[in-house]
């Protein structure tokens, strides 16, 4: 894998852009698969080269493809199955479904019960959405993940032809108490596995704080001690469990050293997540995305917004920000994107580094493309006009 | 899980082994004693599924929407997940009518269908 593609996963489709020759920071767009067709997640898989492109069809469910290496036809993988939903859960969802018959009043509905007595209402086990799919380690050919909504993690060890929902993870009586961040259900968008082990990976969940397994899903735990969540009461505030870290990254060079975009803030642990400490940041410590330098564990950069009730840039100023100290310090860069008033925003997978630590990339809702060859510094603006992207990567 | 569903399930089952296991009494008939002849019904697919998975409008021997989808269902086994959520109920954001009205039991579409019913499966509007 050599970084010179960028996959762009959009509302209308995934865009394949191709570096344009010597000029490095030039692209061209090589390819514009599922035409307009929400693409939630896509994924390089650097053992084997093939691409795979989660969908989320709507009306028709998420649909899963794969393009093997050298193969010029996607084709339809398995997607992940939730497994039978016990009988109780699935009679609350069914009292709140939308299409009931127009005789029928809505009075004559079940109102789940509210006394406290009930565990919160389940949603309906069935996969809304692939957040995020991952390669296993280079030591697990065929070896998938996928994070989906509501809060599934699924593992594939043939390519995408079969899932299945990890359990322990599932079966956690916490993860009964997660809740919607960015969608309605809890989800899972961030899947880590270490490049030392693994079978360590670490996820992390809105809203569910970030859990970790040694033994490739076996068993779990929580370790997302010491971030704060700001939008529960107080006496909750601190609770792992109720956290929400947009978006997890490690250095990969220095695993034990991580960055996360929370919710409330920006949040860093150097011992491998079982403690995470706030960091401020300027303009704001606020937005969705991050990512994190594969050799240098104290450099991290940032996509930042106002605040969670204002999610535009601060003062309508688009900035990418970086800090090299761990985050002491934090450097705006500004050179190449949007003038002021820009309100462009980028989304959790909307920011990626390339495997060298100085390229690069960037999509917003607003439909912006930007590279960096210089570490973040200054941006090339690659289309103005895409769709909605959520998802940027190097392939 | 409906008679219908679980059939759907058995004929997923043997291609992907995510799929949910089988329920007991899988083969157990949803309609032991009911000798009368089954009725034959036209089942229609709005072009927007169709987009995705060409479907003509066929004849189906059925007494159920449940039965005269999984007829469809057999034919093209990658329809299911189209159609019905991971629970086997119809996706939250589709409708099905029959002669003109919405079924009325949307997690088990068992819904009964009359000789030359007319069972029409549509998407509801919405996104841009």
């Amino acid at each position: 894998m050599n970084d010179d593609r960028l996959l762009i996963g959009t509302r209308k489709g995934l865009f394949v852009f191709e570096a344009d020759g010597a000029a490095s920071n030039r692209w061209k767009q090589s390819a514009h698969h599922f035409i307009g067709e929400p693409v939630s997640s896509a994924l390089a898989d650097p053992r084997d080269g093939s691409l795979y492109a989660a969908l989320n069809l709507g009306h028709f469910g998420v649909k899963l493809h794969r393009l093997p290496a050298g193969a010029t036809e996607w084709h339809p993988c398995a997607t992940p199955v939730y497994p039978p939903q016990p009988e109780a859960d699935a009679e609350v969802q069914a009292a709140a479904e939308p299409f009931t018959n127009a005789d029928e009043s809505p009075d004559s509905l079940t109102e789940p019960s509210t006394n406290g007595a009930t565990p919160a209402p389940e949603p309906l086990w069935s996969l809304e959405q692939i957040w995020t799919l991952e390669a296993g380690g280079p030591d697990q050919p065929g070896i998938l993940w996928a994070g989906t909504i509501p809060g599934g993690l699924f593992r594939s060890d043939d390519h995408g032809e079969t899932w299945t929902l990890n359990r322990p993870l599932w079966d956690r009586p916490e993860r009964r108490e997660w809740m919607g961040g960015g969608y309605d259900h809890a989800g899972i968008h961030s899947v880590l596995v270490d490049p030392r082990d693994s079978r360590h990976v670490t996820v992390a969940v809105s809203s569910g704080g970030v859990w970790q397994t040694n033994d490739s899903g076996a068993t779990w735990r929580q370790t997302a001690y010491g971030m704060q969540a700001d939008y529960m009461p107080p006496e909750r505030r601190e609770e792992p469990n109720v956290q929400d870290p947009h978006r997890v990254m490690h250095c990969k060079a220095a695993p034990d050293s991580l960055w996360t975009q929370h919710h409330c803030g920006i949040f860093r642990s150097t011992d491998g997540g079982e403690h995470w400490t706030r960091i401020e940041a300027q303009p704001s410590s606020f937005g969705f995305a991050v990512a994190a330098h594969p050799h240098e564990p104290d450099t991290a950069w940032f996509a930042p917004a106002v605040k969670d009730a204002f999610r535009i840039p601060v003062d309508g100023r688009f900035v990418v920000t970086r800090t090299r100290d761990g985050g002491r310090t934090f450097e705006q860069f500004a050179d190449g994107l949007p003038p002021v008033p820009a309100y462009d925003l980028v989304y959790r997978h909307g920011l990626a580094v390339d495997s060298t630590g100085t390229r690069l990339a960037m999509g917003s809702t607003t439909g912006g493309l930007w590279t960096s060859v210089d570490s973040g510094e200054s941006w090339h603006e690659v289309s103005a006009h895409l769709p909605p992207i959520y998802h940027v990567s190097f392939a | 899980m409906h008679a219908a569903a679980k059939r759907a399930v058995a004929m997923f089952a043997s291609r992907n082994q995510s799929a949910p296991p089988l329920p007991r009494h899988s083969t157990k008939l949803k309609h032991p004693i009911d000798r009368r002849p089954h009725p034959m019904a036209h089942l229609f697919f709005a072009a927007s599924i169709q987009r995705h998975i060409p479907l003509p409008e066929r004849d189906v021997t059925a007494c159920s929407v449940d039965e005269a989808l999984s007829v469809a269902f057999a034919e093209e086994p990658r329809l299911r997940g189209y159609i019905l959520d991971d629970q086997g109920g119809l996706r939250r954001h589709l409708a099905v009518f029959v002669d003109g009205k919405p079924v009325r039991d949307r997690r088990r579409l068992s819904d009964p269908v009359e000789t030359d019913s007319r069972i029409y499966v549509v998407q509801a509007l919405s996104g841009g």
